[in-house]
């Protein structure tokens, strides 16, 4: 259902910017997913990493975290496909909303969980594979798709991600033989064929040329058409350039959450103005 | 100007610690190289009375006659060849399944003490890994497993004769099973860390993707670690195919080629172990050498794999 509706979505409509976020969530952009009251504990018993976050995501929106280093950006990120839990120690308090259903209980499904929420991470992660493998891994894992099923949703996903032209004479060639900006893409191929509703990135260009860089920015702008994106990045430039939204982050705490370009050029918490400002961080 | 030259040039005489150094260093590298050279060539001198008798024969040839004066290593290459294959086939699912629970699956609280027990195992002299089996698992083997295998396997077609024998605990499987313990904690350790040195991300990424653990291990992992865990089963071989003292505690002493792994046999290391000091006439003493060198190149073009297969990662 909210497939079609996002098809219907005008691609290129911005939010309206001089709306409030109250206003904005309850007309147009729906919220996809939603943070509430959220804590984050890297250790039993240690200081939050996270302290009372609450915030919409709003449905095929990209939403950008920004904030210096170690404010929490990540962090947040990783509670939303609850990639944590792979570290036995670190915990989530609080909710975090898919489609209305709390992710962080402890009888949601990770394996579905995470193939509804798609991760790109910072260094390009292709698998010891063949290119198609990459891309297939995941639809293997779900099962229940033929072989040329499963054929038709790479090329279309490897086309979604503008790297189709540059490898389908070479499929069956090793992911790793591809450069670092054509394995991001790959990454990002990988995680759009498998149909997610919501995509996260952690800092996906960090480690990309400014080429690079350019064509996932580009590829990011387009997918909002179908996803729901969520990018923390270190670069404002790149946070003012492709995202409708924006959270700033300081200390593990949200300090503001609005409209991208409201928090760029006219934000109402003076911290956000000195960072925006480049003043600290 | 003039001033400067002269303090940046060494006064003529002038001990330099750096040249020393360098000469020191490469003294050392010199002398190994030396030291291999010349366990080959005397290796091949010693031998060379046995070597020039017997011509290539004495590989393949199984008659191993003190008395006669007849000498084939075929018997011992083979028991070598096949407790080393035994210990491997045995060690290498065994030590890849424990590398994958301490470095994947268990919790701190466990994979730091195994890991530990781990590598002490490995430190334990391979004299007591021979008594061990000789007095302990050899009898327990023998009322076990060999009595089963007696009256349930031997009929099965292919794989029954192999364990058609007299159950008397000792002889090739035994050997087999005896170097599989020696040889796990190396496999072990290496894959472990070869495990560990796969960056988080790559796990983040597969379980991103909504893989289960054991897809993430199987189809991402183990493939990433793949020519480490190969590197760790070939050096693991190399140390089973040199191993002696445990292996002679158990393995019989006996020289011949039999389809049973229940029956006695020998190995190179523990035949060479055995005989020496019973071997009074030069050609049986020039045998023993050549056995010697035979098990040098085996050793040695088996750890030149592993080389090159590590280089490869």
């Amino acid at each position: 259902m909210t497939m079609n509706l996002a098809i219907e979505q005008n691609p290129t409509t911005q939010p309206v910017e001089s709306a409030s976020i109250t206003e904005l969530s309850s007309s147009s952009p729906m919220p996809r997913m939603e943070v509430n009251g959220l804590n984050f504990f890297y250790n039993k018993g240690a200081e939050p990493a996270l302290k009372n976050i609450n915030m919409p995501i709003y449905n095929n929106r990209v939403t950008a975290l920004i904030g210096p280093s170690g404010c929490g950006k990540s962090t947040l990120l990783r509670t939303m496909n609850r990639i944590y839990d792979l570290y036995g120690t670190q915990h989530a308090e609080g909710e975090v909303l898919l489609d209305g259903e709390d992710i962080l209980k402890s009888n949601v499904d990770l394996n579905t969980l995470r193939s509804k929420v798609g991760m790109v991470f910072q260094k390009p992660t292709p698998f010891p594979m063949s290119i198609y493998d990459n891309i297939t891994f995941g639809l293997k894992i779900q099962g229940g798709m033929s072989a040329p099923q499963m054929a038709v949703r790479a090329k279309k996903a490897l086309k979604r991600a503008h790297l189709w032209k540059e490898v389908k004479d070479k499929l069956d060639a090793d992911a790793s033989s591809l450069s670092g900006g054509q394995q991001q893409r790959l990454c990002i191929a990988r995680t759009i064929a498998l149909k997610p509703e919501v995509i996260l990135m952690d800092e996906p260009t960090s480690a990309l040329d400014p080429l690079a860089t350019a064509a996932i920015e580009e590829l990011i702008t387009e997918l909002r058409e179908k996803y729901t994106i969520v990018i923390v990045t270190h670069n404002m430039q790149q946070a003012m350039r492709i995202s409708d939204y924006t959270g700033f982050m300081y200390l593990g705490e949200l300090i503001e959450f609005g409209p991208t370009d409201k928090i760029f050029h006219n934000a109402d918490n003076q911290k956000t103005r000195d960072y925006i400002a480049g003043n600290f961080g | 100007m003039h001033s400067t030259t002269s303090a940046l040039t060494l006064r003529p005489g002038a001990i330099n610690g750096d040249s020393i150094f360098h000469r020191l260093s490469f003294a050392s590298a010199v002398l190994i190289f030396l030291v291999l050279i010349g366990i080959i060539l005397s290796l091949i001198d010693g031998g060379w009375q046995a070597l020039a008798k017997f011509g290539p024969g004495f590989i393949f040839s199984n008659t191993w006659d003190p008395v006669g004066g007849e000498f084939g290593a075929a018997a011992a290459i083979y028991g070598t060849l096949v407790s080393s294959l035994i210990a491997i086939v045995i060690a290498i699912p065994v030590g890849l399944g424990t590398a994958i629970f301490l470095a994947e699956l268990a919790p701190e609280w466990i994979s730091k003490p195994v890991g530990m027990a781990i590598e002490l195992l490995a430190a334990v002299p391979s004299i007591i890994y021979g008594m061990w089996g000789l007095f302990v698992f050899a009898p327990w083997f023998s009322e076990g497993f060999q009595f089963w295998a007696l009256e349930n396997l031997v009929n099965i077609p292919l794989i029954g004769p192999w364990f058609d024998g007299p159950p008397i605990g000792i002889g090739l499987l035994t050997a087999g099973i005896i170097l599989s313990f020696m040889i796990l904690p190396i496999i072990t350790a290496l894959t472990r860390d070869a495990l560990k040195t796969v960056p988080n991300v790559v796990r983040e990424a597969a379980y991103g993707i909504g893989a289960t653990p054991y897809e993430v291990i199987t189809r991402v992992l183990l493939p990433t670690i793949k020519n480490a865990a190969v590197g760790a089963g070939i050096l693991g071989l190399g140390r089973a195919l040199g191993e002696t003292m445990a292996v002679a505690f158990v393995i019989g002493g006996a020289n011949r080629i039999e389809t049973s792994l229940f029956m006695p046999a020998s190995s190179i290391s523990s035949t060479i172990a055995q005989q020496f000091n019973e071997a009074t006439n030069e050609l049986h003493i020039a045998s023993l050498i050549s056995l010697g060198l035979v098990l040098f190149i085996l050793t040695f073009v088996v750890m030149g794999a592993a080389r090159i297969l590590l280089r490869k990662r």
